[in-house]
């Protein structure tokens, strides 16, 4: 598709043509593209001789771009052994003090993640680890911001900017009013759901609600997604400058206070956390990692 | 054969005529389009892209969808009311359907010249 789009504010309008609109380049505009494509030929030229005047350089290049390809069959024998090994999956729990507030941080291990609507998820004893996810509109009971279900999108909106998208197995956070994965996530039959931002980029994420209250978070500590719990009550802000006090690089929210929850410690043994109280929402979700 | 909207992906196909477009809200990266028997179609493309698609769809004459501001699409064959003061469109076939949506007031401005100006031609 061509991309002819281009900037529109609230107080214009345009009409919709295949010829399209196309402003008029002022003369310094005209100037600076002109120069642009200057730039770009001279240097198209200087690299078009470069490669015919050095044979080898473009040689040991290609053998460097060979390498990576054994790398990756080599990493791929090892992930299909891991597959079929087919271990349990548990969870490692990491109890912490960061600056005086206390987090629990739960990693899982050999456990891939879905999205669970229904409240029967919670009673899954195959999972190693579940966390409610998006919240649930008090108004209408339905899931507020998008939310996509084994592929199905089961909830429209944009309440909030931060996402949690689960594509192929793999789980991504992250921020962003528009983003690619929601359609990536309904193209592969994967997951995806909004909530509130707390951490971007090892920075505070501000947010409107300022009471206090047991918080929860699905934040990315060293490359890994990891579910964290505050064992007190904070506002918003204390919990995410907690987070990055952790080492958090990105962090979104989960139903906080009393929201309950599960997971399977590396003994098997499992372990309940909230308050599992009969939620009157049929589209109450869960994060369920199996 | 008349001309259709199609928007394809792995998992749907929309197929909607031109004429049957009442308009298209944008909903962050997804769109949707409201057509005059109540349908409601999402598609996973932001407005932008839609409008891309529309403008490559359209044939050169066809100048009958019109961007207002950053979210809305609207058929121009279905105005029945622009109220700048009071941010209001209407749009409605005058049986069927009646919907009133909201713009800036710049736009809606912007909008009833352009009418204006065309139904004096």
């Amino acid at each position: 598709m061509t991309i002819r789009r281009h900037d529109i504010n609230d107080d214009e309008i345009r009409i919709i043509s295949p010829s399209g609109i196309k402003p008029k380049p002022k003369s310094r505009q005209r100037i600076l593209i002109y120069g642009a494509i200057a730039v770009i030929l001279t240097l198209g030229v200087i690299i078009t001789y470069l490669a015919l005047s050095d044979k080898e350089v473009s040689d040991t290049t290609l053998q460097i771009e060979e390498i990576p390809t054994v790398q990756v069959e080599v990493y791929r024998e090892a992930t299909d052994t891991a597959i079929i090994v087919n271990e349990p999956g548990y969870v490692s729990v990491t109890d912490t003090v960061v600056n005086g507030v206390g987090l629990r941080i739960l990693t899982p291990e050999q456990a891939t993640p879905a999205l669970v609507i229904g409240p029967e998820a919670l009673a899954d004893t195959t999972a190693v680890l579940i966390v409610q996810a998006a919240d649930v509109r008090g108004d209408n009971g339905q899931i507020a911001g998008a939310c996509v279900v084994s592929g199905n999108l089961v909830s429209r909106g944009e309440a909030k900017a931060g996402f949690c998208a689960i594509i192929n197995g793999e789980m991504t956070i992250g921020t962003a009013d528009a983003t690619p994965m929601l359609e990536q996530a309904i193209e592969s039959e994967g997951y995806f759901f909004r909530q509130y931002p707390l951490v971007v980029g090892g920075q505070i994420v501000e947010n409107k609600p300022k009471g206090i209250s047991l918080r929860k978070a699905l934040a990315e500590i060293d490359g890994r997604i990891r579910v964290v719990l505050s064992s007190e009550r904070l506002t918003f802000h204390d919990f995410s400058q907690a987070l990055v006090d952790a080492g958090v690089r990105n962090a979104i929210y989960l139903v906080g206070s009393t929201a309950a929850g599960t997971y399977t410690d590396t003994e098997g043994n499992r372990y309940k956390f909230g308050v599992n109280n009969d939620s009157p929402y049929d589209q109450i979700n869960y994060l369920v990692w199996k | 054969m008349e001309k259709r909207l199609v928007f394809n992906t792995t998992t749907e196909i929309v197929r909607i005529p031109f004429d049957a477009v009442v308009y298209i809200v944008a909903g962050g990266n997804y769109s949707t389009l409201y057509t005059i028997d109540a349908g409601e179609y999402v598609v996973t493309l932001q407005l932008g892209h839609v409008e891309d698609h529309l403008a490559e769809c359209l044939s050169e004459a066809d100048n009958r969808f019109i961007r207002i501001g950053k979210s809305l699409i609207v058929n121009r064959d279905f105005i029945v009311f622009i109220h700048p003061q009071r941010k209001k469109l209407v749009l409605s076939d005058c049986r069927t359907f009646h919907h009133e949506l909201s713009a800036s007031k710049d736009a809606l401005k912007a909008l009833k010249e352009l009418i204006e100006k065309e139904d004096v031609k």
